[in-house]
């Protein structure tokens, strides 16, 4: 069998994530050394790669990375030539549309151009277009729920937990754009010539769900 | 190493997705374009071109209203919408009805050319690219699509492309499958989703639409049925008659490679989904090192020359050239050739020699910039070549470039050993 890499995101997925890993026999629990971005897994040959969430989708596409575990958002945004397999479940957030509370009401009925920041250009344009509203995307890579307060735009399209951030800065939700959990995803090429040990991996990932998932 | 600032300069820079190639690329790939001539000609395919804009209704008939939205649109002179062609299936489709006609099949064409593609989301992003393929028209059966695949595969060797495989599957399978268990109107969501290989989502829309568990099981297991037993398990999850008959035509083509192609590497591989809509039948796909792209992809496109207004079978593939010279390190080349100077009172005699040597297959360059021996001696060996030698009246110098050596004698016991010394 050959060695296989699999790309695994930093920031908030990476817990859940790795810990699968762990799971499922790929990596040792005791190898989570911060500061490195490329870890050795069980088998010769194959590694454990952490990469930002928004460069993810590039490893695997372009095959430096055969598997990997990315949000539904970054899939949904970034359109990449990869297989999406496996709902993980975990990392359930939703990408909302929100705008001032004040403004809530006059933002939407007002008719006019709506300026919007989002981390999601791609997936903002295409909601709003469906809607039939004339926006303009304000691409962000961070800290989107400012933007309003500081009018640099009259609302945002952004990823929603618990709700929290929303609150405390004083934006309401007005519609929701997209859902998203963790996904895995392999690259064409890999799924075929690697095909042994990524079905295998496949595999025991499902069992993993299975025994973790709410019985009947 | 250099950087510079080039904001501002357009006028600087190919488009985005275009590239400039440098001789020695420019060579490599030359050299590629000519390998695979040579074997597709071996076959009995001949090359033909078609223009690199078509009409923009051509091409969207050809590959379907899915492929517009990928193209690179212009406008004639006239007014009509073009678009440079994005394959070069279609074009030679329509070249095969409209010019060719039904006399004298199978046609066996191949072509070499540049494609264009507006919005290219798949690997490496270039906008222009380049493909080499074949085109075997008029020819129903198996042993079409195998010859077909057996000339990729030796396409392949040729090129020296090791550690390949050939993943063969049947547009016809999901065809049937599709058409037994799921409503008409529904189809094309089914298609996309899979399209997209997003397997997660179409999990969820096949249970929403209620699809026969066999079915919906089938098509979930599209990614994972390849290999030995693929065959078998795809038997087992289909009930229906047409989709049976897409699998015995798979394992009919595979029995027909053993003999077409006996030491290729090849396997069954039912998830495969291509790009463009004319497929009828068998599809195939080639994958090579650690390259996440397929390098070669094609298939059975039974109706599309119908489109065109002559029904003919045909089958065919396509090589991306670029991944594939891209694979191969390039060879250092080593030093040839000579350079010839001389005064302008011996310029007769030194272009003489110029002309002998290169009708003898020895590349020469003619010092044309009016510069010194020395200088020129110098570019010279900056430019890759070996010998330089220096014409006078009565005696001629030659010079190694590379090491230094100079002898002088007459002019011709000078040319045999420039002839013998940076020939071929």
């Amino acid at each position: 069998m050959n060695g296989i890499t699999i790309a695994i995101p930093s920031g908030r997925l990476f817990p859940q994530a790795f810990s699968l890993l762990h799971q499922v026999g790929f990596v040792a629990p005791d190898i989570q050394d911060p500061r490195r971005l490329l870890l050795p897994a069980r088998l010769p040959g194959s590694q454990v790669l952490i990469a930002k969430p928004v460069d993810l989708l590039v490893y695997v596409e372009h095959g430096a990375a055969d598997v990997g575990i990315i949000g539904k958002d970054m899939l949904l945004e970034q359109e990449r030539d990869v297989y999406e397999l496996l709902d993980l479940g975990f990392g359930a957030c939703r990408g909302v549309f929100a705008v001032p509370r004040e403004r809530a009401d006059e933002v939407w009925a007002s008719g006019g151009l709506i300026r919007i920041a989002t981390k999601y250009p791609r997936i903002a344009e295409e909601f709003f277009w469906k809607q039939g509203r004339a926006v303009e995307i304000i691409e962000m890579h961070g800290s989107v729920e400012l933007a309003p307060r500081v009018g640099l735009a009259d609302g945002i399209v952004d990823l929603v937990m618990t709700g929290q951030t929303l609150r405390a800065n004083g934006l309401v939700e007005v519609a929701e754009v997209f859902q998203s959990t963790a996904r895995v995803v392999v690259n064409r090429v890999s799924l075929r010539t690697r095909s042994p040990s990524i079905q295998a991996l496949m595999d025991r990932i499902g069992e993993v769900l299975q025994r973790s998932s709410p019985g009947p | 190493m250099r950087f510079q600032n080039r904001r501002g300069q357009r006028y600087l820079q190919p488009p985005p997705g275009m590239r400039d190639r440098l001789p020695e690329e420019a060579e490599r790939l030359a050299a590629l374009q000519q390998k695979f001539r040579e074997t597709f000609a071996r076959w009995g395919y001949r090359e033909v071109t078609t223009p690199t804009l078509e009409y923009l209704e051509t091409i969207i008939r050809g590959a379907g209203q899915g492929v517009e939205e990928r193209l690179f649109k212009l406008v004639g002179i006239e007014g009509e919408l073009l678009a440079l062609r994005p394959e070069m299936t279609v074009p030679i489709a329509r070249l095969v009805a409209t010019r060719l006609g039904a006399e004298a099949l199978p046609y066996r064409l191949c072509y070499i050319a540049s494609i264009f593609r507006g919005k290219e989301t798949r690997g490496d992003r270039l906008r222009e690219s380049t493909q080499a393929g074949v085109e075997l028209v008029g020819a129903p059966g198996i042993d079409a699509d195998a010859e077909v695949v057996a000339l990729a595969v030796e396409a392949m060797q040729e090129a020296g492309v090791e550690g390949f495989e050939i993943g063969i599957g049947h547009v016809g399978f999901l065809r049937e499958l599709l058409a037994d268990g799921i409503e008409e109107g529904d189809q094309a969501e089914i298609k996309d989703l899979l399209y997209r290989q997003d397997f997660v989502g179409l999990r969820e829309r096949l249970q929403e639409l209620d699809v026969d568990q066999g079915i919906s099981e089938a098509i979930l297991r599209l990614p994972a049925m390849r290999g030995t037993q693929a065959l078998e398990e795809a038997r087992r999850l289909c009930p229906t008659e047409p989709a049976r008959a897409a699998l015995e035509e798979l394992q009919d083509l595979l029995e027909a490679l053993q003999d077409y192609c006996p030491r290729g590497r090849i396997q069954v591989d039912l998830g495969i989904i291509r790009d463009f809509d004319y497929y009828t039948g068998v599809v195939f796909e080639g994958y090579a090192g650690n390259l996440g792209y397929p390098i070669l992809g094609g298939g059975r496109y039974d109706h599309l020359l119908d489109r065109f207004g002559l029904p003919l079978p045909a089958t065919g593939f396509a090589l991306e050239v670029d991944r594939i010279l891209g694979m191969g390190t390039p060879a250092p080349k080593a030093p040839c050739g000579v350079l010839i100077h001389t005064q302008k009172a011996d310029r007769a005699r030194g272009l003489e020699v110029a002309r002998r040597l290169r009708s003898k297959g020895v590349v020469a360059v003619v010092e044309v910039a009016g510069r010194s021996w020395g200088e020129s001696c110098q570019a010279a060996k900056a430019q890759g070549l070996l010998l330089a030698a220096r014409i006078e009246d009565h005696q001629t110098t030659v010079r190694n470039l590379h090491t230094g050596e100079e002898w002088t004698g007459p002019l011709d016991v000078a040319e045999e050993w420039l002839r013998r010394g940076a020939g071929p």
